[in-house]
């Protein structure tokens, strides 16, 4: 197993975002997590990210402990990240934002802007490259956020609503990514409320409602699992 | 053709740059006001430094006069007191501020107004605690003189060697990957975390950096002006200045806060010049009127106009 979480409880004051829940994922699959609003999902890729301590259980990675390690460490252990709404870096320009994943690289800043360029290009940014973050459209900044995902090159990506708000061109694209990526050796988890997205590209999905882990299984499965069903429409 | 403008734009920073320098090692044999150019570069000196904490990483230090005046009176102190040559003390100074950075450095775990209240409260404990040292040792509330070691010749030139150290140091930040790691900082500091940058270590090597430049920039004008007591010392118009200057010209690029704090001071000394009892309102409407004019400052408000020219002024 890639990433095991036993146990994991995260609470709120009184309100327990994440509820003793359990994962495991294996290396080069995508695993896809849904639930309504408010289910833990974000939460739960916080803890595994280490923007939060969980108040109860264990994250391995690798085999290794990392709940508790700071979110640095976990990152540079091979664990990256986006964003429901992209957290670029706004007043710093777009090479300098593909920067930012490879400032402990040991290779000359000259190749790795080369890296980048070729990354731009790829996606068709390359002219925008001195422009600021904050001068880009939306769709643009969530295309910065996957480049920079690619400079960073993390053996593990946590997806935190890629396509929201996302034209249908570039969905396909960001779907044709993730497979590529995924053959190439990458694993993610999918946290997305585009269930067609996540049950076409996930072998499993995992259920969070209130969060507790209401169901897991093959796409096909949850497709008709009642308990999802009426978690997200109700009895 | 594009490469041609960009070199002639560097060839102009270049000229602008060494005419600068030879000019302001020239002042104290031209016929100019030695100590008015000596507050500019203080102010350069200053804005520059406040730069690398608050333009680059995005913590605004209310308390950042403690720097500046705890080195004013570690200089004075180990002068006077206990017989250290004035370069000698003034070093130390740079020590005692980076120390003092140390202490005040659990704090940089708050963000925002919440950091900005509580080193402004570290500054103001700073300065009753200096006030009400023994008098032998820090003068009590007359200060302490060095009127014996008035040298303004040599202190002009010691500004003259601080600015420009300050703007290299601020230069060469700007391009290297703890500058870009700074400024992912102050742009989305979890954000930064996420993409593996140590957010701590970046922040602190920044803080210990911004106390160092002030520390030894007030030994030297402590030297230079050859008397300093706590109210002069820890004065908020230290802070708030640095803050204004480095503002108007454009927090987190290198010439802003040159620009900034050079026609801002000149502004400054024309009003107090103009207008000596209402000084201090006529420049609160110029900084009210710029600010929102110009929010992100003069040579910020040019390259978002210019973005062709980010390379060369930011």
């Amino acid at each position: 197993m890639l990433l095991e979480v036993e146990n994991l409880t995260k609470k709120f004051g009184g309100l327990i975002a994440v509820d003793d829940v359990f994962l495991e994922i294996r290396k080069e699959t995508i695993t896809g997590l849904i639930g309504p609003n408010g289910s833990g999902k974000t939460t739960l890729l916080n803890c595994i990210n280490g923007f939060y301590v969980p108040e109860n259980g264990t994250i391995r990675y690798k085999d290794k402990l990392i709940q508790g390690m700071k979110p640095h460490q976990i990152a540079n252990a091979g664990i990256g990240r986006t964003f429901q709404v992209p957290r670029i870096f706004k007043r710093m320009t777009i090479i300098e934002n593909l920067m930012a994943p490879v400032l402990d690289s040991e290779l000359p800043d000259s190749s790795l802007r080369e890296k980048a360029l070729e990354y731009l290009e790829r996606v068709n940014m390359a002219e925008l490259k001195d422009s600021l973050g904050d001068e880009l459209s939306g769709g643009q900044q969530k295309l910065l956020e996957y480049v920079r995902l690619l400079m960073f090159d993390p053996d593990m990506v946590l997806l935190d609503e890629p396509f929201s708000g996302v034209h249908p061109v570039l969905k396909s694209m960001f779907h044709n990514e993730i497979l590529r990526l995924r053959e190439m050796g990458k694993t993610f988890i999918l946290v997305s409320h585009d269930l067609v997205s996540v049950y076409t590209l996930s072998e499993e999905i995992i259920v969070l409602d209130l969060g507790k882990v209401i169901a897991r299984g093959k796409p096909e499965d949850i497709k008709y699992d009642d308990r999802v069903i009426e978690a997200y429409l109700g009895r | 053709m594009i490469d041609y403008v960009a070199k002639g734009r560097m060839l102009i920073i270049w000229v602008v740059l060494v005419a600068a320098i030879v000019y302001l090692g020239a002042v104290p044999f031209l016929p100019v006001s030695s100590a008015f150019i000596f507050y500019m570069m203080f102010w350069i000196t200053m804005a520059s430094s406040f730069n690398i904490i608050y333009g680059f990483t995005g913590y605004l230090p209310f308390g950042y006069v403690a720097f500046y005046g705890l080195g004013t009176y570690v200089t004075a102190v180990f002068w006077s007191r206990l017989g250290f040559p004035i370069p000698a003390a003034i070093l130390i100074a740079g020590g005692a501020g980076v120390l003092l950075s140390l202490i005040f450095a659990p704090t940089l775990r708050l963000r925002g107004i919440y950091f900005a209240i509580v080193n402004f409260s570290c500054a103001m404990a700073l300065r009753i605690l200096i006030a009400n040292l023994p008098e032998k040792w820090a003068g009590g509330s007359f200060g302490i003189t060095l009127s014996a070691a008035y040298k303004p010749r040599f202190s002009y030139y010691c500004m003259f060697i601080l600015m420009i150290v300050t703007i290299f140091i601020v230069w060469k930040l700007s391009i290297s990957r703890l500058g870009i790691a700074l400024r992912c900082i102050r742009d989305d500091y979890e954000a930064a975390e996420a993409m593996g940058i140590d957010v701590s270590m970046c922040r602190l090597k920044a803080w210990m950096l911004a106390a160092l430049i002030p520390s030894i920039a007030g030994g030297i004008e402590a030297w230079h002006t050859a008397i300093i007591d706590p109210d002069t010392s820890f004065s908020m118009m230290i802070t708030t200045k640095s803050i204004v200057y480095a503002m108007f010209g454009g927090l987190g690029t290198i010439t802003g806060p040159i620009v900034g704090a050079v026609f801002m001071y000149i502004l400054d000394d024309l009003i107090w010049a103009r207008f000596p009892i209402l000084n201090l309102m006529v420049l609160g409407i110029f900084i009210v009127a710029l600010v929102l004019f110009f929010p992100r400052g003069i040579v910020g408000s040019i390259t978002r106009w210019k973005p062709t020219l980010r390379a060369v002024l930011a």
